[in-house]
């Protein structure tokens, strides 16, 4: 299994309620091996943070879909940063236009996911990252 | 070091480092540390509410400026390995708080509601000084009776409406529990559930002195929390005074030491190619040795 | 669905679907069609300010758009003021921010509510936006009775896939039938609830799915309208229903025809319902959606014809069509002058509204229909069967059904079974790195202003007077006896904030504790 052993975070920061997307991610991630902590809806970047850093995770991946996902990726990363955990990567998934990729990598997103992105991919870009 | 809510990045990779420890590592683990957490398992069928229950009932520990870290279990998939755990998210906006930590695993392959080293996590816990620490199950179902060996107080929790699991359990974990929770007692069966209990633990054949306890618990409603945090700490009083150290510890080494082989011939049978063996006898002798070697 | 490749008439049950207009309505619920009226257009808009809002529903009026629909963004949906630490990066964002009786001035500023009908997507605070709708035709001399437009106010598909609850169930149906009952009390002409399968459909669940969910919904509407004591001849009467069409064209026609005929006949089998308006089963629809792609944006110029075709040949009494740019963007005004023009090509040059129900009668269609109304009733059946539905939302048995769909829909989709061209077939080079034309720009400061007007109305409000209004809210919120609106309306003639309301319902009635289940 590409990512057995890997702990990945899977959240939905700020109030979108389109969650679809993270729990087929989720869903996913576990088959291809991982342990996957689901946030479910509503979370805060302090609470999304906080919960990747007692959990120990490999790697934090947020859905967006509201596109507040600039400010909410930039409170994650923060928030990870204080709390000790600099070194978790982001992934980022949800309505992400194409203009806001390299701000969004500038600030610390190793990848980003769209919709129609094949499923195989996503399994294979994480590993990749994580290896 | 002592859990003071700052240091929380340290102690996650601790936990981290026990969760996958190798032969070695375990060996070497101190499983009677000086000072050590009160130790409270929770079981219980799936949908009884553990996780609910527990943070209301941690909510209720933190209140007395106690610091409480717990272990949530949540089954692996049995094809890939991999795992949703969903304890945590069920324990509400509980999970951040200060002097509370949860850590989530996946049972990987054990069948026993526990996980890869539980023990060695625990004891983690006992040298970060918390003051209780609370082992959630998976809670599949009537086998998950070793928590009894690795806890001090095991609190079965069982939703109402089952009646036919009681009947189930009747003779497994139901033997070793020795606190009963109906809990989301505010829904109807309640009742009936907590005096058939009763009923049937009247019949337990009384080799200890500890009589178990029925208690209705709402988390939803917040009844009942009182008196299972009442019983707890009794049952703690009681086991402190009637269990014996020497028993207790051996009580662990079997465990982990049953845990240890198993978890290392699972992995040396599913990396040993049995192709080459003529015979059962040889795959037999070949993979004994190789558990001789501590890092298989 | 698995078809056959040809229907003929020994296939179909009851070769002749009756007459339009005629219960249990399988050809239409009118019986001259679209030759009497035709269907609303209704563009769903609104972001960032009041302002901005207002100026757009004037431009789109001006074009000839015949109904506003009024999109809020996420804190007041959510029930949160714009200043909460909740509301943050997300003001003004998927819609207009609507924090309070000024801003709704604002908003429909110089528009006329008694000559318009306006529909509004909002859920868990719907009894709220709903009583501040009220309160502004109050404001400008509008009487109540002349409102007309519809709230979503359909609670139980947010716990499924939107997302935008509140309140525990239980209480939230509670509000759910105070504002039904109200509504048909003061402002008859109003829809106070749009039962919405649209947003489990675009979750990713099959046309099947979404009829029985919504109707199992509906169900459950009835059920505590007629537990509290309402005639369900009357209150029927303005339930109407909201759904997504995607590509598959016939699956979509039948849904709608199935469902006429499966409300009516629910209707009647379980509550005696004889009155053959409350019979009626209306919906909008929503063309595109997850249906669209951001790869190749301008194919799906072509996917929402297809689908308004499928609406309007289901006979919707209203539709609103997706701008091509929807999958990646908020849209433009060209692409949401191009999705209106779509719809206007539709109906005054293809002829589709000459006759009605073209599709009657057909083998494959009426073969269809028979299938499609006797599987959704399947799923309702399965529904009950689990206890019903407030209980598979509460376990979260639903929610975890609905995802594993969504994961199968997206499998086929990466594996090619389900084909989307531009996206996994006939893909051009350099699909990756299209360009998209104009882009909308989002105003950055829209939420500063919005919160310094707010703080304005906080400081120049009778502050006394709004918490009398509050506190009395909060009071008839702790027992069962009272119908909350005349109270929502209060507060909000006393510029209460959504935050403040939902704030004294919370004190009372507690938070909807998510069951995350996969």
């Amino acid at each position: 299994m590409p990512l057995q052993g890997k702990r990945i975070l899977v959240g939905k920061p700020g109030l979108d309620g389109h969650d679809a997307g993270a729990k087929i991610i989720a869903l996913t991630l576990r088959d291809a091996g991982a342990e996957v902590i689901y946030t479910g809806l509503r979370k805060t970047p302090d609470y999304i943070a906080r919960v990747a850093v007692d959990e120990d995770v490999d790697a934090v991946g947020l859905s967006v879909l509201s596109g507040s996902h600039k400010e909410l990726v930039g409170l994650t990363r923060e928030k990870l940063d204080e709390f000790g955990a600099g070194d978790i990567p982001i992934f980022l998934g949800g309505t992400i236009p194409k203009q806001d990729y390299q701000e969004l990598e500038s600030r610390g997103v190793a990848a980003i996911f769209t919709a129609e992105m094949p499923l195989d991919q996503v399994v294979a870009t994480i590993e990749r990252i994580l290896r | 070091m002592t859990f003071d809510g700052s240091n929380r990045a340290v102690l996650a990779k601790a936990v981290t480092s026990a969760a996958r420890a190798g032969v070695e590592q375990i060996l070497a683990q101190d499983l009677s540390p000086e000072h050590e957490a009160r130790r409270i398992g929770f079981t219980g069928p799936p949908g009884s509410g553990k996780s609910t229950l527990i943070a209301s009932w941690a909510e209720h520990r933190l209140k007395s400026d106690r610091s409480v870290a717990v272990l949530a279990i949540d089954p692996s998939s049995p094809i890939s390995q991999g795992a949703i755990l969903g304890d945590r998210i069920r324990m509400g906006s509980m999970d951040t708080r200060e002097k509370f930590f949860i850590r989530s695993v996946a049972s990987t392959r054990l069948h026993d509601g526990l996980c890869h080293n539980a023990l060695g996590i625990l004891s983690v816990f006992d040298r970060w000084g918390f003051d209780d620490a609370v082992l959630e199950t998976v809670g599949v179902g009537q086998t998950e009776c070793n928590i009894r060996f690795i806890t001090g107080t095991v609190v079965l929790v069982l939703p109402p409406n089952s009646g036919d699991v009681i009947q189930a359990m009747k003779a497994g974990i139901m033997e070793i529990a020795d606190i009963h929770v109906v809990n989301k007692c505010d829904l109807p069966g309640s009742r009936t559930l907590a005096r058939e209990l009763n009923s049937v633990l009247a019949m337990r054949s009384g080799a200890s002195t500890w009589s178990p306890k029925v208690i209705e618990v709402s988390s939803t409603a917040g009844s009942g929390l009182g008196e299972l945090d009442a019983a707890i700490d009794e049952h703690y009083l009681w086991y402190r005074e009637n269990s014996d150290r020497k028993t207790i510890l051996r009580k662990r080494i079997e465990y982990q030491l049953a845990e240890t082989v198993s978890h290392q011939f699972e992995s040396l049978l599913r990396d040993t190619d049995l192709d080459r063996f003529q015979s059962l006898g040889a795959a037999y002798t070949e993979l004994l040795s190789g558990l001789k070697q501590p890092d298989g | 669905m698995d078809v056959p490749p040809v229907v003929t008439a020994d296939m179909v049950n009851s070769a002749d679907p009756g007459v339009p207009g005629q219960a249990p309505y399988t050809r239409g619920i009118f019986k001259d069609g679209y030759r009497g009226r035709l269907w609303t257009f209704r563009q769903y808009s609104g972001f960032g300010t009041a302002e901005g809002t207002n100026e757009r529903y004037r431009f789109l009026l001006e074009k000839g758009s015949t109904g506003l629909s009024v999109a809020l963004d996420l804190p007041t949906q959510c029930g949160y003021d714009p200043d909460d630490p909740m509301s943050a990066g997300e003001v003004g964002k998927v819609g207009v921010s609507l924090s309070n009786l000024a801003e709704a001035e604002i908003l429909f500023d110089g528009i006329d509510l008694g000559s318009i009908s306006t529909s509004i997507t909002i859920n868990g605070s719907a009894a709220i936006v709903y009583a501040m709708y009220v309160a502004v035709a109050d404001k400008t001399g509008v009487p109540r009775a002349a409102l007309t437009g519809t709230i979503q106010n359909d609670i139980l598909k947010e716990y499924c896939a939107r997302g935008t609850w509140i309140f525990p169930v239980r209480p939230s149906m509670r509000l759910i039938a105070d504002t039904i009952l109200y509504s048909n009390e003061h402002t008859p002409r109003f829809n106070p609830i749009s039962i919405a399968g649209a947003h489990v459909r675009d979750a990713g669940v099959d046309e099947v799915e979404e009829l029985g969910y919504t109707l199992a919904n509906g169900l459950a509407y009835v059920d505590e309208l007629v537990a509290r004591g309402a005639d369900p001849n009357r209150f029927a009467r303005r339930l109407s229903f909201f759904f997504y069409v995607h590509m598959n064209f016939f699956e979509e026609i039948a849904k709608f025809r199935a469902g006429r005929r499966l409300w009516a006949r629910l209707l009647k089998e379980r509550y005696g319902v004889t009155d053959p308006k409350a019979l009626m089963f209306r919906f909008g629809v929503v063309c595109g959606g997850s249906s669209l792609t951001a790869a190749q944006p301008y194919n799906n110029i072509a996917r929402v014809a297809i689908e308004n075709m499928a609406a309007v040949f289901g006979g919707a009494q209203s539709v609103f069509t997706c701008a091509h740019d929807e999958a990646y963007q908020i849209p433009t005004e060209f692409s949401a002058e191009t999705a209106l023009r779509t719809q206007q090509i539709l109906a005054y040059e293809s002829g589709i509204d000459k006759t009605v129900d073209p599709l009657g009668g057909s083998y494959y269609v009426e073969w269809l229909t028979e299938k499609m109304e006797q599987k959704a009733e399947q799923v309702i059946g399965e529904l009950e069967q689990y206890g019903g539905v407030e209980k598979c939302i509460e376990d979260g048995y639903l929610q975890a059904r609905i995802a594993a769909s969504a994961r199968e829909r997206k499998v086929r989709t990466d594996n090619g079974d389900r084909v989307v061209v531009g996206e996994n077939a006939f893909r051009s080079n350099g699909d990756g790195e299209n360009e998209f034309g104009e882009v909308f720009r989002f105003d950055p400061a829209a939420s500063g202003k919005v919160i310094e007007k707010l703080e304005r109305v906080r400081q120049t409000r009778d502050n006394a007077e709004a918490d009398r209004c509050l506190s009395a809210l909060e009071k008839a919120a702790s027992g069962n006896s009272k119908n909350l609106l005349p109270y929502l309306v209060e507060c909000c003639h006393a510029y209460a904030t959504v935050g403040e309301m939902v704030g004294r319902l919370k004190n009372q009635w507690g938070e909807f504790r998510e069951p995350v289940r996969l």
